[in-house]
């Protein structure tokens, strides 16, 4: 269970850090890079790298080290990312991706297919970023490099080119190493018990008992335990599988455990963080695979004669050094383990101003405010009713406090749209690179506030249009030029705020929708008919018509003719509304509008007849009084009103929702405004604001036109939202036209602009 | 339960579990008895029929008092249950002539 939190865990940072890698990577392709940003890729990199090996996410590990290992170098070099290479890591941040993404899938272990593709993208990443530095090396000749190459030369590992110049150490065997404390028997347990449990899925290549820890004679109790374990050893388990052999001992033993070719570094500070003397370095790197027996007993042969020559020997570390038989960089790379460390450390610092919260807590807690709202409002009612001006006061105060914790309640799923906006940056790249087009994206309003609900669901339809944009939008360099633009198109993407809702606008200035060929298109398909007459924004509606595509090729990125019915409905399913404008040769822009928020909203409650509804009160323009001589009729389409010298269509709700009984002599008008358009809706009575909880609709109710929703009043009743947007897109124009057909024709509510 | 120590020929014989239960005893009647070894301390564990952690830790506590002296050490003839434990942890029934073992003295 804890194991499948952590994973989580791991998965939601793997995804932070890729998509802080991939915005670091887009920069450096422009020609931003900086210092700075190498050092965030590789930090990134090692991130992953070391909690991926926590949970022997063996793929994720293996890969991510080659990766980390080359950013490292171009980090020694200080050469800036160039864009060639920055490309190519871009493909590794991918392959990561698809890694974790298996883990997601339950895939823990190697999947062939991936380790595949993930090795041909080693080799090219390997290729590039050796071009790279060998020109450096060449240049500058660093000592360092030199004992590095003898080694792999002399030694003949050159299998993994790559991965040795990389510091990893070439042995194919695992490294495990236990300390266990001294109550460890007095609780029951038998260290060699544990030992012997490995031998049943481990084969040991070699084993050291450290009885260093012995103490003399008149200190040994023969009841604690004083010895650990230095184990070699090859497996198929995963490193969690071994770790489990000691789950038992788990408080009572440090288990430290390296992978096959792990990083030297891994090795030196493992054998740092061992408690034993530096002495047993030596032996201890022969274990690790790093020396063999020879090399360290030439070097301890050197060190006893240089003892005897100057009466002081130096520490073994630098001996080997300088024997050229441990690469300095194992030092090196120590020293860079500490210093990151104290890095990370710093960062986590500042990390812990901000706490990580699961959603659903989130969800619950609105859920909860929405109950207290709801209570709130039906104390309130009740003080008002018993007319106690004390207990009524209090009501209010109260009121106020709930309204404030509400709004910041739901400020807690407030989240900017920037960090969405920028993710489109890479969908851009990579789909203007495979059309051959030049194409930036410019961003807007990126501190646009919206639910993080609304942020994840909006993704999709917000990707499906960036891809429009270009695919369809966007022409060729060579057509743009012909047609006196710039051969670089621009996408922009804006989000703002409006009347209560969020408006994202996707604008490209491309070559526009072609009129002509939607409405040839629309007549084929018999959503038209051949003489009715359109106006512009009717026509580039079509386009939101199921299965509807003009694309005269299909690619692999749209013009599949499945798309632009998803994004509307996904839209709609929102609360939200698509609009779109389209210029031949100008470009074309396409509008969402979305509610702010989901959960709550501030309603204006009426009365028809005995029936309550709500209306959003950021939609509702004004209340005016109807006079009977102004507009009266049975017909709905007759129903107009003259509002301040223009045009206003009405809707009445009794006759909209059959409700029985007479109208009341006196009705009012709410006029509600939606996307541009006015509409007024008759009711009976004007009864005050109040904050709806909304309460979805069961899915029995999801054909119901008109109903957005519906909430529970402080008297415990229930009240139904309008679904303005529906209702405005229901009114037909206040000028009965030709295209009335069309309209009712097209059913799926198309946003028209006024 | 108990472990029990029988000196015969210059061998030190165990005999009985080489366990934490009665591995108090048998460290202090061990180290008793290898004080008075001078150049050479055999220990035979034929007769062991158990041994774990805290037996041998005993064993390696003797081989160090030995290595100290500069005494000859060696365990002899290992019961089954010892030479499991023994192969297991990768140890020859002479620790003190591998040369690791030997370097670490010098």
């Amino acid at each position: 269970m804890s194991q499948d939190s952590a994973l989580d865990t791991f998965i939601t940072e793997s995804s932070e850090l890729l998509r802080d890698m991939e915005s670091v990577l887009l920069r450096c392709e422009n020609g931003e890079s900086d210092a700075e940003s190498i050092n965030e890729l590789f930090r990134a990199a090692h991130t992953i790298k070391g909690s991926a090996g926590l949970f022997g996410l063996d793929p994720i590990v293996a890969f991510t080290h080659v990766v980390e290992s080359v950013l490292d170098r171009v980090r020694e070099d200080s050469t800036p990312v160039t864009a060639p290479l920055a490309a190519i890591l871009l493909e590794c941040r991918d392959h990561i991706r698809q890694l974790v993404d298996a883990v997601v899938e339950g895939e823990q272990s190697e999947v062939p297919a991936l380790s595949e593709a993930g090795a041909a993208i080693l080799e090219k990443l390997t290729t590039i970023a050796g071009v790279g530095t060998a020109k450096k090396a060449a240049a500058t000749a660093p000592p360092t490099s030199v004992p590095a190459t003898t080694r792999s030369r002399a030694s003949g590992e050159a299998q993994h080119a790559g991965e040795s110049k990389g510091l990893r150490v070439d042995s194919d065997t695992w490294h495990l190493s236990v300390r266990f404390d001294r109550a460890v028997l007095k609780h029951g347990m038998d260290p060699l018990a544990f030992i012997r449990y490995l031998t049943t899925f481990c084969t040991f290549t070699g084993l050291q008992i450290v009885e260093d820890s012995l103490p003399a004679r008149d200190e040994f109790d023969a009841e604690a335990c004083y010895i650990g374990f230095e184990i070699g050893l090859r497996t198929d388990a995963t490193k969690s599988q071994i770790e489990a052999a000691f789950e038992f001992v788990r408080d009572d033993c440090q288990l430290r455990i390296l992978p096959p070719r792990s990083l030297v570094s891994d090795y030196v500070a493992l054998i740092r963080d061992l408690p034993e003397a530096e002495g047993h370095l030596g032996e201890l790197l022969v274990q690790c695979g790093t020396l063999t027996a020879q090399e360290l007993d030439d070097c301890l042969q050197a060190q006893a004669e240089r003892k005897q020559a100057e009466g002081e020997a130096p520490p073994i570390g630098e001996m080997l050094v300088e024997r050229k038989l441990v690469q300095p960089a194992v030092l090196a790379a120590a020293v860079q383990t500490q210093v990151e460390a104290r890095a990370s450390k710093e960062s986590k610092a500042l990390e812990g101003r901000s706490i990580r919260v699961d959603g659903d807590k989130l969800d619950r807690l609105i859920d909860l405010i929405g109950e207290l709202i709801i209570a709130g409002a039906a104390t309130g009612s009740q003080a008002r009713a018993a007319g106690l001006s004390h207990l009524n006061e209090s009501a209010l105060h109260l009121a106020r406090i709930v309204e404030e914790v509400r709004d910041q309640a739901l400020k807690l799923r407030i989240v900017q749209i920037g960090p969405t906006f920028a993710r489109f940056q890479r969908v851009v790249r990579d789909v203007a690179r495979e059309s051959g087009k030049e194409i930036v994206l410019e961003t807007n309003g990126t501190d646009t506030e919206l639910d993080k609900t609304l942020v994840e669901r909006i993704a999709d339809p917000l990707t499906h249009l960036v891809r429009n944009a270009i695919d369809h939008g966007i022409e060729l360099p060579e057509v743009r030029k012909d047609a006196g633009k710039p051969p670089c198109g621009v996408v922009r993407l804006n989000a703002y705020h409006d009347a209560g809702a969020v408006v994202i606008e996707i604008t490209d200035d491309g070559g526009g929708l072609k009129r002509d060929l939607i409405r040839q298109k629309a007549i084929e398909r018999g959503l038209i008919q051949e003489n009715q007459a359109l106006s512009d924004s009717e026509v580039y509606a079509l386009i939101f018509e199921p299965g509807f595509s003009t694309a005269d090729q299909v690619t692999n990125l749209s013009g599949r003719g499945v798309g632009m019915d998803v994004v509307k409905s996904n839209v709609s399913a929102l609360r939200g509304t698509v609009e779109i404008d389209s210029q031949a040769g100008k470009g074309t822009q396409v509008r969402l509008r979305l509610p702010l928020t989901l959960a709550i909203i501030d309603g204006f409650q009426v009365g028809v007849g005995r029936s309550s509804f709500v209306i959003p009160l950021d939609l509702v323009e004004e209340c005016v009084e109807l006079n009977s001589g102004g507009a009266d009729g049975t017909a709905e389409s007759a129903l107009n009103f003259n509002l301040h010298g223009s045009v206003l269509p009405l809707i009445r709700l009794r006759t909209l929702f059959e409700i029985a009984g007479k109208p009341e002599r006196r009705e009012s008008i709410v006029v509600v405004h939606h996307a541009g358009k006015r509409v007024g809706i008759i009711v009976d009575e004007l009864l005050g604001e109040l904050q709806a909880v909304i309460k979805p609709l069961s899915r029995l109710f999801k054909q119901l036109q008109g109903i957005g929703g519906s909430t529970i009043l402080g008297s415990g009743k229930v009240a139904l939202i309008l679904d303005v947007p529906g209702l405005v897109e229901r009114t037909k124009p206040a000028h009965p036209g030709p295209h009335d057909a069309v309209q009712s024709g097209m059913r799926g509510a198309i946003s028209t602009r006024a | 339960m108990a472990c029990e120590i029988e000196q015969k020929d210059g061998l030190i014989r165990l005999r009985g579990e080489m366990t934490i239960y009665a591995a108090i005893e048998l460290a202090r009647q061990l180290f008793d008895c290898i004080e008075g070894k001078k150049r050479r301390c055999q220990i035979d564990l034929s007769e062991v029929s158990e041994i774990d952690t805290a037996g041998l830790q005993v064993l390696l506590m003797a081989k160090r008092a030995c290595e100290a002296r500069k005494t000859a050490f060696a365990l002899v003839s290992p019961s089954p249950a010892v030479a499991e434990c023994f192969k297991l942890l990768r140890m020859s029934e002479t620790p003190a002539k591998t040369p690791r073992r030997a370097r670490r003295s010098s």
